[in-house]
């Protein structure tokens, strides 16, 4: 018997994900999974003591706070790699060593403190995409995504926005694409909607930008960010997410 | 929350479109709609609609009620709103009682009250019952439902204490330490000072803007009550219902913040409902007490200053003027559309001679008084700016660059100084928050032409003055100019925002709002010309060359838990037992793996288990501070005992020495129960530490990652397996004897596979062996040890019959 190799479903959606992106021109980053408050929450417009960071349950960590920084807790979103990515980039870009506009990706493991079940895990992987330059739209960022969408599952995709709110974008939308199995007919993948809620999305929040050191009246951008957990369970119709992090192979040989 | 048809209805001229072309609109320019379904109106027994919306924390201020949803939906939808005529006009007896009293104006900004007398309770009206009903709250009598509905109708909480039950007057204060409270749900409480309550003379009446206590509810002998509309500070209610651990209808208004409005409309609303439903028309009406510490500060009206240009490079879109200011006509803002020149032109106007006052707050002091830089602020009407003079330089100074002498100063210029007195700051303290500025700044003024300046100072005789220039740069030592707008002549609209909207506080809000009305889906999408093609980050780029390594060698890749039940770094409040700790190491998790799967070794039609993980471990310093790495851990066993694995180890090492380019590999090594040495982690961080960063995006192998993926659940139950060897003439092939075997299989067999073929000659005469492996399984139950036996027998005896020698 010859041992196949296999990639776990992730990676193999990761680089499906970074393949199409690096084409367009995106770099890929990533950031550590234990966080700061400052990057998870507070630079990205989600103050201490409001009901927007109600909005994911968050795994706290038993470690000195630091003063500047706050609590440490398990990155809830990879939108924490925005903040320390651009906050780096501002560095060198004042010494002259990068240049706008911002174009990254980052997939990576995120965490959330809640019960899980076929689709709620504790620990899942999202992909989040961020381009900060001058005179960078929405319209940007609905033919970034639709470009996406239409490599990843291999046929013109349509995308709609649907008004939302995540306090580090503003205008906040939901991403919804239309269903790639039925094509917008109705599908038990799409309940019978046509459409599939993919990721959240928007235009950077200026106060983002600003906690950043990027001045907010020159430069705007767009970023959004979505699971690929998600994606692999809709792309390859797993049943469980669970699976995904069990360590059985029965689940990895077949990718 | 959920919001009723017939009850929006109200509130709007035209009819609204109903169930699913609601849904459609709704869904996409407003909010996410869980679930609507149809019910019969009870009133007028017509077909209603119940509508399930989310509504997030920036909508809580408002559209978590049927009033404000009602105005969404008509800008939605592009309807027209009745106009809210408020009954206000009581017949008012005057009492001399004082009913009510604040003690902590930060913490209790508004507080109304106002005694009814000659009240009955009652069953309440049928409209009230079925509307309340209809979105899931019991109706309990007439007065309770009554404060309840103009919650849910204009997003005001209200409460009502029976009015013999209060000893005194009503009081917004602080918990003494210690002290006690029931609540009407029968919730022992005991509170403590950071805990704000309403309370009369003698006892805590209430958790303050969270949940009434039993003491003073209204029960059936209530003839009179006490009517109470506050509004409470965000953060109070929401540490305070989180100590308490009680959510209600009211904390939720309340911790998302509601405008100081809203105050007099609920309680404008309780009255008229309770004159009409909850007396005999004898009621008595006692003055309404407003105690309003703020009341300044909460009427300032916030504009939003935003160009068409702005809006249209936000969007992607290139709308008109006037398809802008019909969106804003929808929305009911009210506006202006002028240059920041006109209207600097204007406003100056109204603030000459106004007074010099230090510190001051533009929304509590303007127009009647100003401080130097309260005074720009309130000139650049709408235009975000940070509030100190000292920000407003780091803010403007960009810009300001252009100015290189006083002859390039054009109006609306900036110009900062150093008095010399007082308090002089030198770095950032908002806006960019430490950045240095080494000469101090202290004041600001605007250039108006002509070699004059307007400025708001204490050395002014009025305050606020337009004085030559050469006077102002004597004041002290001149640090900078600063400019606000590229363009003054540019038009801008400047919007007035709705008090009840808190949630619109910048341009990009409105902007927004414009999108929304236009249609999100109206944007057409443009893919972006970046000329460039990516590159990977060094972790992903090395883990990716690593992993093809490994797969050339045939492992596979697990994921495991990052979390599990011991580690260095404890988990707070983790909601699983077994996930408390964060992992220090991969092996753990990668040996569990190695353990399941040996198991499966048949199922997976594999000779040994080959695996690997990337993932992060976490550890402490010696001073305590948290670590994070990437590591690598690698796995192999064949589920048979002391294989020895330091040649295929040693090889795999070498591949990745070679293609990292390292001289050393630094790993640990671990073993199993049945293996020694069966598995390694290497310190991936460190490993890559001093390689040189990628400039490519390293794929990983197509072979690997491009296959065709059609994925089968499988059964979680135990398989049996049965292996049947047979001998065969030469002229047999594989196909003969599969065929013999899938006629005698039932679906409780999985998997048939040849695993071992050879050809001998036995006796002079050439043979051909084959074996095959059988797996049975069922996915619901277990099958027994018997059943598959007589299943494998049907294969043994068909393939006897046919005449093969089983072995």
């Amino acid at each position: 018997m010859e041992n196949t190799a296999h990639a776990h479903p992730v990676t193999i959606l990761s680089d499906k994900i970074s393949k199409i992106f690096t084409k367009i021109g995106f770099d890929i980053a990533s950031g550590p999974e234990l966080e700061r408050e400052w990057y998870n929450f507070d630079a990205l417009n989600v103050p201490k003591d409001h009901p927007s960071r109600d909005m994911q349950d968050t795994f706290f960590l038993k470690l000195k706070e630091d003063e500047k920084l706050g609590k440490a807790v398990l990155r809830t979103h990879t939108s924490s790699v925005q903040t320390r990515y651009m906050q780096n980039f501002v560095e060198k870009y004042l010494k002259g060593e990068k240049n706008f506009p911002i174009a990254i990706v980052c997939p990576g493991k995120v965490y959330r403190n809640e019960a899980t079940d076929a689709t709620h895990e504790a620990q899942f992987h999202q992909v989040e995409g961020l381009l900060v330059g001058e005179g960078i739209s929405l319209a940007h960022l609905k033919g970034v995504l639709e470009k996406f969408f239409s490599e990843l599952f291999e046929k013109d995709i349509d995308v709609v926005f649907r008004s939302s709110f995540f306090p580090f974008v503003e205008p906040g939308l939901e991403v919804a694409m239309k269903c790639f199995k039925c094509e917008g007919k109705g599908c038990s993948l799409c309940k019978n909607t046509g459409y599939i809620e993919i990721m959240g999305a928007g235009q950077v929040h200026p106060k983002v930008l600003e906690n950043c050191g990027i001045d907010s009246r020159k430069y705007s951008g767009f970023a959004f960010g979505g699971g690929i957990d998600r994606i692999a369970m809709l792309k390859y119709e797993l049943d469980d997410i669970r699976f995904l992090y069990n360590g059985d192979l029965r689940v990895v040989i077949q990718f | 929350m959920k919001f009723l048809h017939s009850w929006l209805q109200e509130y709007i001229e035209e009819k609204i479109p109903a169930g699913e072309e609601f849904v459609k609109g709704i869904s996409e320019n407003a909010f996410e709609v869980e679930e609507y379904f149809e019910i019969e109106n009870k009133i007028n027994k017509e077909k209603d609609f119940v509508y399930d919306l989310n509504i997030l924390p920036n909508r809580n201020h408002d559209a978590i009620s049927h009033y404000y949803m009602a105005k969404e939906v008509a800008v939605i939808f592009n309807l027209k709103l009745k106009e809210l005529n408020l009954e206000k006009d009581f017949i008012i007896k005057k009492t001399t009682d004082d009913i009510i009293k604040i003690s902590d104006g930060q913490a209790c900004t508004r507080f109304m009250g106002c005694q009814v007398k000659n009240l009955k309770v009652k069953e309440s009206p049928d409209f009230i019952k079925y509307r309340l009903e209809a979105i899931g709250q019991k109706s309990i009598n007439n007065i309770v439902d009554i404060t309840n509905y103009v919650q849910f109708a204009f997003n005001k909480p209200m409460h009502a204490y029976d009015a013999d039950l209060v000893s005194g007057f009503l009081e917004a204060r602080f918990a003494k330490e210690n002290e006690f409270m029931t609540t009407l749900d029968n919730k022992e409480l005991v509170l403590n000072t950071s805990t704000l309550v309403i309370a009369d003379e003698k006892n805590v009446l209430a958790l303050a803007g969270i949940k009434g206590g039993k003491y003073s509810g209204i029960n059936e002998d209530t003839y009179r009550v006490i009517i109470e509309s506050a509004n409470f500070d965000p953060v109070l209610i929401r540490k305070t219902s989180q100590r308490y651990n009680l959510k209600t209808d009211a904390s939720k208004r309340f911790e998302n913040e509601i405008s100081d409005t809203l105050v007099e409309i609920g309680m404008f609303e309780t009255l008229r409902l309770l004159k009409e439903y909850a007396s005999d028309g004898n009621i008595e009406i006692g003055e309404i007490v407003d105690n309003f510490p703020k009341e300044k500060l909460s009427k300032w009206v916030y504009k939003i200053s935003v160009s068409l240009n702005e809006i249209n490079k936000v969007l992607g879109t290139s709308l008109d003027v006037s398809e802008v200011e019909d969106v804003f006509k929808r929305f009911g803002f009210e506006y202006k559309y002028l240059s920041a020149r006109e209207n600097l032109e204007d406003l100056i106007k109204k603030v000459l001679g106004k007074k010099y006052k230090n510190p001051s707050s533009m929304r509590e002091d303007a127009p009647e008084a100003f401080s130097c830089s309260s005074l720009v602020s309130y000139l650049y009407e709408g235009i975000y700016m940070p509030s100190l003079s000292v920000d407003k330089y780091l803010f403007t100074k960009e810009l300001g660059k252009k100015i290189k002498f006083e002859s390039d100063l054009k109006f609306g210029d900036l110009l900062f100084r150093n008095s010399e007195k007082g308090k002089i700051y030198y770095t950032g303290v908002q806006y960019k928050k430490g950045e240095e500025v080494k000469e101090g700044i202290d004041h600001v003024g605007m250039y108006v032409g002509d070699n004059k300046i307007l400025h708001s100072s204490k050395n002014l005789k009025e305050g606020t003055e337009i004085e030559a220039l050469e006077k102002f740069m004597t004041g002290g030592k001149f640090v900078g100019y600063g400019r606000v707008l590229e363009d003054l002549e540019e038009k801008r609209f400047v919007i007035s925002v709705p008090n009840e909207r808190l949630d619109l506080r910048v341009k990009e809000d409105i902007i927004e709002e414009v999108a929304r009305a236009y249609g999100l889906n109206n944007i057409q999408g443009i893919v972006p010309n970046l000329n460039r093609v990516g590159i990977q980050d060094k972790r992903n780029y090395y883990e990716n060359l690593v992993k093809n390594i490994l797969f050339r060698n045939g492992f596979s890749e697990v994921v495991t838990y990052s979390l599990r039940n011991k580690g260095e770094i404890e988990i707070l409040k983790s909601v699983a037992q077994d996930k408390n700790y964060l992992r220090n190491n991969l092996r753990e998790g990668v040996q569990e793996s190695v353990q399941k799967n040996i198991f499966n070794l048949p199922l997976l039609n594999m000779s040994e288990i080959r695996i690997f993980e990337f993932g992060n471990c976490f550890s402490l310093n010696n001073e305590r501070k948290e670590k994070e790495w990437s590591s690598l851990c690698l796995a192999v066993d064949d589920g048979k005992k002391n294989k020895s694995y330091s040649e295929f180890r040693n090889k795999i090492l070498e591949e990745i020495k070679n293609e990292l380019n390292v001289s050393e590999i630094k790993f640990e090594e671990f073993k199993n129960e049945r293996q020694k040495e069966n598995c390694l982690e290497i310190n991936f961080s460190e490993l890559i530490q001093g390689l040189e960063c990628p400039t490519k995006y390293q794929e990983i192998d197509e072979k690997v990652v491009n296959r065709e993926v059609k994925y089968k659940p499988f059964a979680l139950t135990p398989f049996i397996v049965r292996d049947i060897a047979c001998w065969a003439s030469e002229a047999i092939e594989e196909n003969d004897i599969e065929k013999i075997i899938q006629e005698n299989i039932s679906p409780l067999c999985i998997s048939v596979n040849l695993f071992d073929k050879f050809e001998k000659e036995i006796d002079g005469v050439k043979k051909k062996s084959f074996a095959y492996r059988l797996i049975y399984q069922d996915k619901d139950r277990t099958l027994t040890d018997e059943e598959v036996n007589l299943e494998a027998d049907k294969v043994y005896n068909a393939l006897k019959s046919e005449g093969f020698e089983i072995r």
